[in-house]
């Protein structure tokens, strides 16, 4: 008989033995101790003590299939494995949070494919890859799995299995310690292996002194990994789910039985499901045992440590991707192709070019300082050196970010400054600029206006609005900002003004947004367009309607960048409505016509004044061209209403 | 505490030393390494390490500039001798082919553009019938055809058919793990629909595919399978008649031969043609079927036999070129000067003839003129090649060659644009003669100012592209394609296709802009056809008629038109509908294509125009306007991602000037244009990786397998740019006496965008044993619209006006095409699954060119008064 058998007795003593032990689902596996007075209700908690050892039966079959952001075909995956899931306790923290011994054994069925491929090519493989290594549970008195920790040396697929697995079958009770009481159900945001899921419990019998039944199921997603953000958890996900758990009077697990089958709809009817995920998965408690937990306590401490449900993707897996990408390409090859190609700006087969080299420069920042001799030697010429800097933007980094400010500050004492201003300008795509950019391109800017260099000035204003769009700590922010505003403040002609105003757009900053509507109203109609270009972002209700109201402006230009800021506003059928009142009260030019259909044709669907809009467009007669493409339009906007339920 | 201070003091003079100690001299390796260039030393040493990378690049200078032979991707290094592929071929290459769903996620919105835009859409419609509905529908359609499904059952006469469905659109349910939802192929419970699988719905998949075998149904399109359930409990909330109006062609077949838009009307007159596209589009990425199709007895082959229309008439030959190059690559030859030459000035020149060029050249020369099409020799061809080389491969190499067809296209139009631009030059040249006569266009012995200049940029440019061209040929001697004997390069179904294809589509894009220049597209009773119906045009001898009763009554009415408007003899356009002159073209068009993992949008309006030339204008008053916007979207893994936003803009300003605007936005941010000077006609190479709207850094798609992460990374390369070099001069002469009454302008130049943008993929899965990848490349979108303007209003020395003008537009367009396969590699061979495998949009077609003789303004005022 066991230990925890034989610790039931002693009500006296019900707190500090537990009666009930060692509910240690895997994932929640722990024990679970429970009171053995006949006269006050059982109360519940896990626990896993020092030296005792819990097994189970396992099996756990699943399939997956994810069509990759609703890609053609999918990648797919089968796993199906059965032995022994051995908890052995290593003793019970200060905080009653239970460290657990999790290790595999005695399997009898270890087939895991992805797409088609086996991954173990032999038993002994699986064996040696599964049952060798060990891992370390944190697991607290309401079940919750605080972490699993590995050593690093761990093979991957243990890793990803074993968290998966606690993660899977973590079950989590209201509180520690609970009395349950019959019919009670409770629910649970717990994370799973396709993303966070809401679990429901339910007390299904009432708590005997023999058993304590629960079920569960998943009732929805608060998010799904491997999808678009886009994906509707509400309407596109369809979930059939559901688990009985059944604990003995002992305190025991005695099973845990769990089937799940999740179909994640594409977005547009007639694709493939975006993901379809089932799985079966059984645990049936075969023994409960003593152990000498000495030997294991000896061992190196885990390092590898993650939460349940995190995905154990390590850098490594960043350097394949990226080692991938550079398909074996070397700085040698590149410098040679600077120097061959550099001067038409292009290389053969460049888009792949592109991709290989910038792939490289991020696994290897060390390299793009080695870059600069090439930006300074004349046989490359301009259209080459604009091509290093557009890779040093694009790598990114700190050392891709400082290698471009030295190329620029180069650049600034060797070449003619047209090319300058190109070349400054690439700071613009550096996607995360730090501070020592941000600066640098705020005293380019200074010394610009020192010496009275209108074309790098301006540029370097555009410049620095961009960078600011993109980064810098907000005291940064504040501070650089205040030389945008200065600027459409102290601005002293319209190039100026509009060019503040462009920055500004360029900074997207919520804060300049009053100024920059005030400038709807300028006087120039080159003002008034560089506020509309500067409207895009961020997108407020006062922005749209801003927008909306500059589709009214004489000047058809400011109409045309009135829709192209639109362009990047979400709009509502609202928002369409209001635009096509103005477009059919007459007040959009007729040179606006063409950008008027090329922005409605996106939102043909949205609003039923959309189609109206296009008609009061296509009778004003807009050329035989236009109107056909308008009539087309209208076509297929009338076969999608009639189609429509 | 002296001796606290002596301490201080001491540890303060020591300070300085240790810090010295703690940056020593660097060697190169150290200045090379990331932990250097990261750690507290970079700075401080910075100038030092950059002297010694410095000195060692100089060092390898020499060596670097003559190592490089030819980039061959990886994917196909190890196939540098088809010869020997075609023997031994790769383990890769060998993988069974998948079945193909190329479109299976593929959407298009937007106008429909060319009649190339209608084509792409059939091809959507053929894969998948809804996916070129537009979004918001689509969704509200999937909602009702989601509850449909949910409560829909099998008719009782399918039930003994279809059984056993293999449902492959997800997890086969034929093992344990299928749902007792699932459509169970093995019991009586077959009635119940499944959950989520959508069995009414896609009609283009495997369901529908079994279906078709087992009912006999042909081709089960939307139609056909939406009737088959239109029995079932529930199918009233969505009727067949409902759906069929999804499919735009639906229409035209159900009112039989009469013409209702411009689309209809291509379609129908080259019917047969319609039917094999058709068909092709069905076949999708599978090119050897499509070549099949085309030789097939019947409907839908087109071999051997004219395109006819919806009645029977013939309405093209196809007739291949008389002689073809043996594969793109042979297209470069020395006979043809604008593959080689330069301008007279230009100071550098590739040296193709130089030492060791001979053998190159006379591979190339030899295989110049080497095919002679027909139906017969491209069938007994095809076939031997598709027995003898791999598919696979030739396709690889097909993208190859259609690289190089660009290249050597755009090779070919920069030499030909020079000589418009020295044209444009010499024009503005002006010298008398002996006797006093001005001469135009003659420099009469002295240097043309602007000429040398314009020399050196061109003879800069076509260097830069010699060079790609000769890496280009480099390669294809590496990889074989240049041997005198057959090869995997000279030949592939899909080249077929595009020879086909270019041959009709040219005269169906000629149809349809000639349809639109008459009817508006506009078939309805207030439109001109409704007049045109009910007039006729008696000056013409067109007579009243019911023209859109079918493809060739229409092309009666255009045939007329267009010969009427040829006997007018007029030195300007004629538009077809007014009859009036047309000083002007434009054109515009809005697109979006792709999926989840890849997508593009793009839209643009381009055009000119010059106002004020009519029968009551004052001359002084006529304006010109030429314009060019271009906007283009991205989007990788749900992220979209605006890449440029490009205007150029030319308008009088005032009495005297024009007033010229650009504006350029790359990644969402303004970019400065210099306030003087020509523009510099900037390129940006960009890299957008996916989610790049939250991020510009790396974000990759990571799907979880069975717990086990495989991490997806996708991202789009290539370079965009935006040419605005339209320049203007005015002079307006303004006078109560319409005699006197003038203007003087010059509006020259070129504008328009280029981008050529790529997908990529990688794929990571962190088990040991196995090795994940992508291959493959995916254009994404390509695209040039190029166009020039050269439009002069002068006075001549007679005292009239004389307006004289050449305006092009082009567009070449090849859109999602291509395909991206993850592979996985273990010790039980290799898989691989398409993320992408799309044939998309091509498009080559000159969308405006409008040639003005010279025409006083007098004779044009009266043209103004009517020709109709």
């Amino acid at each position: 008989m066991s230990k925890a058998v034989q610790t039931q007795a002693g009500p006296a003593r019900r707190w500090r033995l537990p009666l009930a032990v060692a509910l240690a689902v895997v994932g929640g596996l722990g024990a679970l101790w429970a009171t053995r007075s006949p006269s006050a209700p059982p109360e519940f908690g896990f626990r896993i003590p020092r030296g005792q050892r819990l097994i189970y039966a396992l099996e756990w079959r699943s399939a997956d299939s994810v069509a990759l952001a609703g890609g053609a075909q999918g990648v797919e995956g089968t796993l199906d494995l059965a032995g022994k899931l051995v908890l052995s306790g290593l003793g019970v923290q200060s905080s009653a949070q239970s460290r657990v011994d999790v290790q595999l054994a005695e399997l009898s069925r270890h087939q895991l494919q992805v797409m088609g491929s086996e991954v173990f090519p032999d038993g002994p493989t699986a064996e040696a890859d599964l049952t060798g290594p060990r891992a370390v549970m944190i697991l607290e008195p309401t079940g919750r799995v605080v972490s699993v920790s590995f050593q690093n040396e761990a093979p991957p697929v243990f890793k990803h299995l074993i968290n998966g697995l606690l993660t899977e079958t973590q079950v989590i009770l209201p509180a520690a310690p609970w009395t349950p009481t019959p019919e009670e159900t409770w629910e649970q945001l717990t994370p799973v292996l396709q993303g966070e899921a809401q679990l429901r419990y339910r007390v299904a019998a009432p708590p005997t002194k023999d058993a304590l039944q629960l079920v569960r199921a998943r009732t929805g997603f608060k998010s799904l990994r491997s999808l678009e953000p886009q994906v509707d958890l509400s309407r596109q996900v369809h979930l059939v789910s559901s688990g009985a758990i059944t604990l003995s009077g002992a305190g025991h697990l005695a099973s845990l039985e769990e089937t799940h089958a999740l179909t994640v709809d594409a977005p547009t009817p007639g694709a493939r499901p975006l993901l379809r995920s089932q799985s079966q998965l059984r645990l049936d408690l075969v023994r409960v045992e003593d152990f000498d937990p000495t030997e294991l306590e000896r061992r190196p401490a885990p390092t590898h440590t993650l939460k349940p449900g995190e995905l154990a993707v390590t850098t490594q897996t960043d350097r394949q991707l990226l080692e991938q990408r550079a398909e074996g390409t070397n700085l040698r090859t590149v410098l040679t192709d600077l120097l061959t190609f550099g001067a038409a700006g292009r290389m053969p087969d460049h888009n792949r070019w592109l991709w290989r080299v910038t792939g490289l420069l991020q696994l290897h920042p060390e390299l793009c300082a080695q870059l600069l001799p090439a930006f300074r030697d004349p046989a490359v010429g301009p259209k080459g050196r604009a091509l290093i800097l557009d890779l040093l933007a694009t790598a990114g980094h700190p050392l891709g970010q400082d290698a471009l400010r030295q190329a620029i500050r180069h650049a600034q004492q060797s070449v003619p400054t047209s090319e300058q201003v190109m070349l400054l300008q690439r700071l613009s795509l550096v996607a995360e600029p730090d501070a020592q950019t941000l600066e640098f391109i705020a005293r380019t800017h200074a010394a610009a206006v020192t010496a009275r260099d209108r074309d790098t000035e301006l540029a370097s204003l555009y410049t620095l609005g961009a960078a600011l769009g993109r980064g810098g700590d907000p005291q940064q922010r504040r501070e650089l900002n205040q030389v945008l505003v200065s600027a459409l403040e102290e601005a002293q002609d319209s190039i100026q003004r509009d060019a503040a105003l462009r920055a500004l757009g360029n900074a997207g900053q919520a804060e300049n947004l009053p100024r920059v509507l005030a400038q709807t109203a300028a006087t120039e109609p080159t003002t008034r367009r560089a506020a509309a270009a500067a409207l895009r972002s961020p997108q407020t209700r006062e922005t749209t309607d801003a927008l909306v109201g500059l589709l009214r402006d004489p000047q058809p230009a400011v109409q045309i960048e009135a829709l192209t800021s639109l362009d990047e506003h979400r709009l509502t059928p609202s928002d369409l409505e209001a635009l096509a009142t103005v477009v059919l009260s007459g007040a959009t030019a007729r040179e606006a016509d063409a950008d008027l259909v090329n922005f409605l044709a996106q939102h043909l669907h949205t609003s039923p004044a959309v189609p109206r809009a296009l008609e009061f467009i296509a009778n004003r007669g807009p050329g035989q061209q236009l109107e056909a493409r308008i009539r087309s339009l209208l076509a297929e906007a009338r076969s999608v209403q009639a189609a429509m339920p | 505490m002296t001796r606290l201070l002596l301490l201080c003091g001491a540890v303060l003079a020591v300070i300085p030393f240790r810090a010295e100690a703690a940056c020593p001299e660097p060697t190169l390796v150290e200045c090379q390494s990331y932990s250097y260039q990261t750690g507290t030393c970079w700075t401080e040493k910075r100038s030092r390490c950059e002297a010694l990378i410095d000195a060692a690049y100089q060092a390898e200078r020499a060596t670097l500039t003559k190592s490089r032979v030819a980039l061959v991707p990886k994917d196909l290094s190890s196939a540098t001798d088809p010869v020997a592929t075609q023997q031994g071929v790769s383990t890769e290459q060998t993988v069974a082919a998948l079945p193909p769903t190329p479109y299976a996620s593929v959407y298009a919105r937007g106008s429909t553009g060319k009649y190339a835009g209608v084509v792409q859409k059939v091809r959507l419609f053929e894969l998948s019938p809804t996916a070129y509905l537009p979004q918001t529908s689509s969704e509200a359609l999937s909602s009702a055809v989601s509850s449909f499904s949910r409560t829909a059952v099998v008719p009782e006469e399918l039930l003994g058919q279809v059984g056993p469905l293999e449902y492959t659109g997800g997890v086969p349910c034929t093992d344990w793990w299928c749902m007792e939802t699932d459509l169970d192929p093995r019991g009586p419970s077959i009635p119940i629909l499944p959950l989520g699988t959508q069995v009414t719905w896609p009609v283009s998949n495997d369901v529908a595919k079994v279906i078709s075998l087992r009912t006999a149904v042909p081709r089960p399109a939307i139609n056909d399978y939406v009737r088959i359930l239109a029995n079932a409990p529930g199918a009233a909330q969505m009727s067949a008649a409902k759906v069929a109006h999804v499919d735009f062609r639906h229409p035209w077949e159900k009112d039989g031969r009469v013409v209702n838009s411009c689309e209809e009307y291509v379609w129908q007159r080259y019917t047969t043609f319609s039917r094999f596209e058709t068909r092709a589009a069905e076949l999708g990425g599978d090119y050897a079927a499509v070549f099949d199709a085309a030789y097939s007895s019947g409907s839908p082959g087109i071999s051997n036999r004219p395109i006819r229309d919806e009645v029977g008439n013939t309405t093209l030959t196809i007739t291949f070129p008389s002689s073809s190059p043996k594969n793109s690559f042979f297209a470069w030859n020395w006979n043809q000067s604008d593959t080689f030459a330069y301008p007279n000035g230009t100071p550098r020149k590739f040296d193709w003839f130089g030492p060791g060029s001979g053998p190159r050249l006379a591979k190339l020369s030899a295989g110049y003129n080497y095919w002679t099409w027909d139906w017969n020799k491209l069938r007994t061809e095809g076939q031997w090649y598709q027995a003898n080389f791999n598919i696979d491969l030739m396709e690889e190499l097909d993208a190859k060659k259609y690289a190089f067809e660009q290249l050597l296209a755009k090779r070919r139009a920069t030499y030909r644009e020079h000589g418009e631009a020295m044209n444009v030059l010499l024009r503005q040249v002006t010298c008398t003669d002996g006797a006093g006569f001005p001469l135009h266009g003659f420099p009469c012995g002295r240097p043309i100012p602007g000429l040398a200049e314009l020399d050196a940029q061109v003879g800069e440019q076509l260097y830069a592209l010699d060079t790609l061209i000769d890496a280009a040929l480099t390669e294809a001697d590496a990889l074989g394609c240049l041997s005198a004997t057959r090869t995997a390069c000279d030949w592939s179904p899909r080249g077929f296709l595009r020879l086909v294809t270019e041959i009709v589509d040219p005269r169906r894009e000629a149809d349809f802009a000639r349809c639109v220049a008459v009817t508006a597209n506009n078939f309805g009773s207030t439109g001109r056809l409704a007049t045109l119906e009910s007039a006729g045009i008696p000056k013409a001898g067109i007579p009243p008629g019911d023209y859109n009763a079918s493809s060739v009554a229409l092309t009666s009415l255009i045939e007329g038109i267009a010969s009427y408007i040829a006997t007018v003899k007029a030195k300007f356009p004629i538009d077809p509908a007014s009859g009036k002159p047309k000083l002007g073209a434009s054109d515009s068009d809005e697109q979006s294509i792709g999926s989840g993992v890849f997508g593009a949008r793009y839209g643009y309006s381009v055009g000119w125009e010059l106002m004020g030339f009519g029968t009551d204008a004052k001359l002084s008053d006529a304006n010109i306007h030429v314009w060019s916007r271009f906007n283009a979207d991205v989007s990788v893994l749900g992220g979209s991602t605006n890449v440029i936003d490009a205007v150029a803009e030319v308008k009088p300003y005032g009495t005297t000037q024009f007033e010229r605007d650009v504006h350029v936005r790359v990644l969402g941010k303004d970019l400065f244009t210099p306030l003087s000077g020509t523009s510099p006609d900037p390129t940006w190479n960009i890299v957008i990786t996916g989610g790049v709207k939250q991020k510009l850094a790396e974000t990759y798609a990571i799907i979880v397998i069975v717990a086990v992460p495989v991490k997806l990374s996708a991202g789009v390369s290539g370079d965009v740019g935006f040419t605005a070099n339209v320049y203007g001069a005015l002079e307006r002469k303004p006078d109560e006496d319409t005699s006197k009454d003038g203007i003087a302008l010059v509006v020259e130049g070129g504008a328009g965008p280029r981008m050529g943008l790529s997908g990529f993929a990688a794929a990571a899965v962190e088990l040991v044993v196995v090795r994940a990848g992508i291959k493959g490349e995916l254009t994404l979108l390509a695209l040039e619209l190029p166009m020039s303007v050269n439009v002069s209003v002068k006075l001549t020395t007679d005292g009239s006006f004389v307006l004289e003008g050449d305006t092009r537009m082009d567009i070449v367009m090849r859109a999602l095409s291509g395909r991206i396969a993850v592979f996985l590699e273990s010790i039980f061979g290799d898989t691989e699954q398409d993320l992408v495998n799309w044939s998309g949009l091509e498009l080559r077609e000159n969308v405006f060119q409008q040639q003005l003789e010279p025409v006083s303004l007098t004779e044009l005022k009266a043209a103004f008064t009517g020709v109709f």
